[in-house]
Formats: structure tokens, C-alpha cells, sequence
């Protein structure tokens, strides 16, 4: 059996604090609302995931030189947003339902995936042919134990 | 929050010269605060008398609650304070590594990781004499000694000056980090763009006298530069609205510091029949310059 799955779900990984980029403070824009759109930003752009674990708050603080209570501002607000979830003790999270993603990105994304595992596959040597019957023959099974 | 540092009233006199004159300051548990001011504005005597190294005229203060005007008591605050003065006096004959040793001995606290990494980072050659180290150094050292005391409040006295950029910013990273940890710091500046990057609170002070007391975040949401262009030329006085700093005129272009207040204050400037408005962001160094020149 394929265990597409392995694949095709976003692994659970740490986000390392270069991601993010310097804030500027003279921009009369505040620190904290510049860090939360590049946390936004960088959800939207997928260079971080649901599932996906911050940095720390003193991490985060070294890595821009930034006041730690900004930071603390930002998970926060972001956490009544919804869009992070802070696990006590663990960290901030994103969340893994993205809310108002629309079925348009829904199979935007898996294609992305598809596209990914079937490129793997090829590069294990199997032709299209066969990774169409695997494919069909998966999608059967599926129907079969319904 | 509670505050760790609150003054009332303070004052200091010099003979005839008043350099404080009555200040009323509070500074948060687990803040970052920077204390701005031109030189001679009074910060550094205002430092001093937190610190009981110098007695007020008049007024008092506190810092973790004990009286900084009460001898036994000041003595605490400068247990549990660490401070960094403004000319880093050291022990000349030392070198870097002896007054390392010298000084953690007076402190059961001391942040042993972190003189280490500190050591490292700043590049110190610990067999050097103090005598024989740059300037750069000095300040780096002092401010070695200051952070690993592991105090729970630390005053810095323009803990950056004379510094290379590279050098700056190591050392707002280890702000930065002790606040992480619950550091509280409350340090006096010049140099506006490390305020803007670490602070998480801002007093101001010119001639003795507090004249901002906000958040980086207040600073940043509400003041507003605000320049307005009218039909006819107006007077100073249809501009008194609460919000408004000194407004400058010219003709019948109008300019001004808005401090909070600003959608109504547009919707004022609109009724008198102005042909543009502006509204920009300010940073905190034009609100500086406003502040001190307001005197002028």
C-alpha cells in the first residue's frame, strides 16, 4: 500500500529565527505590528507552515535585537487571531487549520504535493505508467474498504 | 506590572543651577526603558541620586521600594542594582582578568556563563592591562562587569557611546536577552535609532523637566506629524486642541506634533477650510528635536 501520507503531510519542524528580517524602528510603523505582517507574509508564501514551531521568545528578541516584550505582544495578538496557538510550556505553533482557506487553495496545495510525490517516485525509477496504476490501483483499495 | 523605580518631586540643586526640577518618574518591572535628554539636561544626576551616590534637594524616590534618600537603604539599591557609569572608571592597574576576579567577588550572583561568553564576544584580551585597552574596550569591560553581575535591575549610563556599530549591536543583544529573562533596564542615551530598536518605554527629560513619557508603541500609533495647508492665513489660536504640540506657522502652511487625538484634530484642521492635510509619521528623534526646541 502507497503511503502517500508520509509525504504529503507538512512535517512538523522548528523555524529558525532568519527568517525573519530586522524591523525597522523609524519607520512609525511599531515593531510589533512590522513582525507580526512578516509572520503573516511568511505563512502566506508557505516558508512556514501549519504545524510549524516560532522561535522562542528570547531567540526571537537576540535574532532582530528587538525588546522581548514585542515579541510577546506579537504571539499574542497573533494568538487571538488565530493564527498562532502558544502550547504552554512548548512554544508558539502555527495552527494547523489555516482559517478561510478556500477550496481553490485546498487543491492548489495538494496538486503542489501530488506534483512533489510523483517527481520522487520518478526519481526511484518507476515510469508514469506504473505510478498511474499505483495511483489507481490505491484510489480502488480506498473504494473497495468503503 | 509594578514599578521598580518611582520618584516624586525630585529635585537637585548645584548652588544657583537647578539640574532637576521636580521629576515624577516610574519605570516598570521587566521594562526596557531609555531615559533621553541633551547633555545637561539632568540624567545623570537624576542616575545618581537613584543610586544614593548624591542626595536630592528636595523630593524623594525609590527604587525596589527602599528610600533613595535614606543611607542604609541606598546601600540595598546598590546591591541590587547594577550600574555602569558614564566615564567606566576602572582600576588601571589591573588587567581585564583581575578585575573580573576582583569584582565578582563582592557578588554572590554573579553570571559566570555569561562573563564568559561576554569575554569572548567582546574580544577582550584578559591579560591586558586596563591602562593599555582602547576606549571601545573600556566600555566593553565596564559593561561586562555591569551585565554579569546577574542583578535584577541594571542602569546604564550611555552605555554606547564611543562604541563601533558592530559593537552596539552585541551589546543591545545582551539587553535585549537579560530583558528576555527579566532583567529590568533603564538606560540613558543619545543615540535615538537603539532607543527606537530596544526600548520598550521612553522618558524624556530637558532642563530638569520630564517631557515624554510614553511607550515605543504609544510613540509610534499616535504621535503624528500633521501638516496642513490653508485658504487664508490662520492664527495660533484656532489650533488649541487637545493633542496638539506647538504648532508652526507660515503664512498659511501650518506644521505640528500631534500626540494623540489626531482623527479629530484632522476633522478640525478640515473645518477650517484647509486645502490639504498631511498626516506622516514621525520618528522618535524629530519628536526629541521638537521636544527640546519647544523651549527655544
Amino acid at each position: 500500500m502507497l503511503k502517500i501520507d508520509l509525504v504529503s503531510r507538512v512535517p512538523l519542524c522548528y523555524i529558525s529565527s532568519t527568517v525573519f528580517r530586522k524591523p525597522n524602528p523609524s519607520s512609525g510603523i511599531p515593531i510589533y505590528v512590522q513582525i507580526k505582517e512578516q509572520i503573516r507574509h511568511a505563512i502566506e508564501t508557505g516558508a512556514i507552515s501549519a504545524g510549524d514551531q516560532l522561535p522562542g521568545i528570547r531567540n526571537l528578541a537576540e535574532t532582530l535585537v528587538i525588546n522581548p516584550n514585542t515579541v510577546i505582544k506579537v504571539y499574542r495578538e497573533l494568538e487571538q487571531e488565530g493564527v498562532l496557538e502558544i502550547r504552554h510550556g512548548l512554544g508558539a505553533f502555527v495552527t494547523s487549520r489555516r482559517r478561510g482557506q478556500s477550496k481553490a487553495e485546498e487543491m492548489r496545495d495538494a496538486k503542489q504535493q501530488v506534483h512533489e510525490f510523483v517527481d520522487a517516485l520518478k526519481k526511484q525509477g518507476l515510469a508514469e505508467g506504473e505510478i498511474r496504476r499505483l495511483f489507481e490501483a490505491e484510489l480502488a483499495g480506498e473504494l473497495q474498504r468503503r | 506590572m509594578a514599578a521598580i523605580i518611582e520618584t516624586s518631586e525630585l529635585k537637585k540643586k548645584y548652588g544657583d543651577h537647578e539640574a532637576v526640577r521636580g521629576l515624577n518618574l516610574s519605570v516598570q518591572a521587566g521594562s526596557v526603558c531609555a531615559f533621553l535628554g541633551q547633555n545637561g539636561a539632568g540624567k545623570s544626576s537624576t542616575i545618581k541620586m537613584l543610586l544614593g551616590m548624591i542626595h536630592p534637594t528636595s523630593g524623594n524616590g525609590s527604587v525596589f521600594g527602599h528610600r533613595i534618600d535614606k543611607e542604609r537603604e541606598s546601600l540595598l539599591i546598590r546591591q541590587k542594582a547594577a550600574f555602569v557609569a558614564e566615564d567606566k572608571r576602572l582600576y588601571d592597574y589591573m588587567t581585564v582578568r583581575e578585575i573580573i576576579h576582583f569584582t565578582k567577588s563582592f557578588f554572590p550572583g554573579w553570571n559566570h556563563a555569561l562573563e564568559v561568553q561576554l569575554l569572548e564576544r567582546f574580544e577582550l584580551p584578559a591579560g591586558r592591562k586596563i591602562r593599555q585597552l582602547s576606549k571601545g574596550m573600556r566600555t566593553k569591560l565596564a559593561l561586562l562587569l555591569g551585565f554579569a553581575r546577574g542583578c535584577e535591575l541594571l542602569i546604564l549610563d550611555e552605555p554606547t557611546e564611543g562604541l563601533d556599530p558592530v559593537a552596539i549591536e552585541d551589546v543591545l543583544q545582551v539587553v535585549v536577552s537579560l530583558a528576555a529573562q527579566g532583567t529590568t533596564i533603564f538606560f540613558s542615551s543619545h543615540q535615538i535609532a537603539e532607543v527606537e530598536q530596544v526600548a520598550d518605554h521612553v522618558l524624556m527629560i530637558d532642563r530638569g523637566r520630564l517631557v515624554l513619557d510614553a511607550s515605543m508603541d504609544q510613540i509610534n500609533e499616535q504621535y503624528r506629524q500633521i501638516q496642513a495647508v490653508f485658504s487664508d492665513p490662520i492664527q495660533e489660536r484656532d489650533l488649541r486642541l487637545p493633542g496638539i504640540e506647538r504648532v508652526h506657522l507660515q503664512g498659511k502652511n501650518a506644521s505640528f506634533v500631534a500626540s494623540h487625538n489626531v482623527d479629530s484634530i484632522v476633522k478640525h484642521v478640515q473645518m477650517l477650510r484647509a486645502r490639504s492635510v498631511d498626516v506622516l509619521p514621525i520618528s522618535l528623534k524629530e519628536i526629541f528635536l521638537e521636544k527640546v526646541r519647544a523651549r527655544s
